[in-house]
């Protein structure tokens, strides 16, 4: 019984052997790695970076506006705030920049949601011909950094009130296209 | 009683011999599965910039410093962000070397934050994505990257990429 069964393993491994020179593959399996790191906003691939006091980035790494004593950038005798029905116009509150390393430009929407009315602007200020939008589309060459204003409206908006919201940063490849 | 486990073991080693010699004669599905440990026979291509191969001629996917194609500017990726990525890497299907004119590739990301999809980003996306790949064809394959609930920091996820002959089903 032994001397059978070693012949048969013998036979087994022989077998397998020709099996395994042929040229088909029967089946491929690899582990690949992801390597990410993960930085704060103004190191990212598309940068998000405070261009005056009023933004910051916060310890989680990302940009914060703040228009009250809560900004790490307050001191006391600061103003604390916008007041009620007013317009405040802030130029270069943030930049965006295209650091992508394929060097293509991109089309960045910005838009905000939350209370209270906030437009967006691109570059200066010009009265009477900067109106601000809510959806904001702009072209970033690489390299470039765009530099982002906004536009505060407190218009019905009681002392007191806080206006909290989010901005969304959108980006695709390629330049905008057409009138937006 | 001995006997009885001498006589299980043949006849396990008879249905491992069974399996192989199927495998002299090749039918569709082969019943030999064994595993290649580097990809000798389909082809895994980087794509630059975002993947490279690593110190083993692995791909890797790499967006940090450490990147070979790092330009000097754009670390990575910030929290609570997505990323999309077209054409990462590329699988391809030689048939002189793996054999059949179709082979279907599946590419499972081990992490729910990195996910995959083929050709041009059409909004969908997988954790798991499998596709077929005709001879002489390259099939690129695009990552979607979110950061969502991750903090500041490095971090190493893996995928796996199998292959095996014939059409997916």
């Amino acid at each position: 019984m032994k001397k059978i069964l070693g012949l048969v393993i013998l036979m087994a491994g022989m077998l397998i052997a020709v099996t395994a020179s042929s040229a088909n593959f029967a089946y491929f399996h690899a582990d690949r790695n992801v390597h990410i790191q993960i930085v704060p906003d103004d190191n990212e691939l598309i940068d998000l970076e405070p261009l005056q006091p009023y933004a910051y980035i916060n310890s989680n790494g990302m940009l914060v506006i703040d228009l009250s004593d809560a900004n790490a950038n307050w001191e006391t005798g600061f103003g604390e705030g916008v007041s009620p029905n007013s317009t405040y116009v802030f130029e270069e509150v943030f930049g965006v920049s295209n650091h992508l390393w394929e060097g293509t430009p991109i089309c960045m929407n910005v838009t905000y949601s939350g209370s209270g009315g906030i437009l967006f602007f691109e570059g200066d200020y010009i009265p009477g011909t900067t109106t601000g939008a809510t959806n904001l589309y702009v072209t970033i060459q690489p390299g470039d950094v765009v530099r982002i204003g906004m536009i505060i409206n407190s218009t019905d908006m009681n002392a007191g009130t806080i206006m909290n919201g989010n901005i969304a940063f959108y980006a695709t490849a390629g330049a905008c296209q057409g009138p937006q | 009683m001995r006997t009885v486990l001498k006589l299980g073991a043949g006849v396990g080693i008879m249905l491992l011999l069974l399996i192989g010699a199927r495998g002299l004669y090749p039918s569709d599905p082969l019943t030999v599965v064994y595993a290649v440990s580097n990809g000798g026979n389909i082809s895994i291509t980087p794509i630059p910039p975002y993947s490279h191969p690593d110190d083993n001629g692995f791909l890797m996917v790499d967006i940090s410093p450490e990147s070979p194609f790092y330009p000097g500017e754009g670390k990575g990726l910030s929290v609570n962000s997505t990323y999309v990525f077209e054409g990462v890497f590329g699988i391809g299907n030689n048939q002189s070397e793996t054999g059949f004119s179709d082979i279907c590739v599946r590419i499972s990301s081990a992490d729910p934050s990195v996910g995959f999809f083929v050709g041009n980003f059409n909004g969908t996306w997988s954790e798991s994505v499998e596709f077929t790949v005709g001879d002489s064809e390259n099939v690129e394959v695009g990552a979607r990257i979110s950061t969502g609930d991750l903090s500041l920091g490095d971090y190493w996820e893996e995928f796996t990429v199998e292959a095996w002959g014939g059409a997916c089903r």
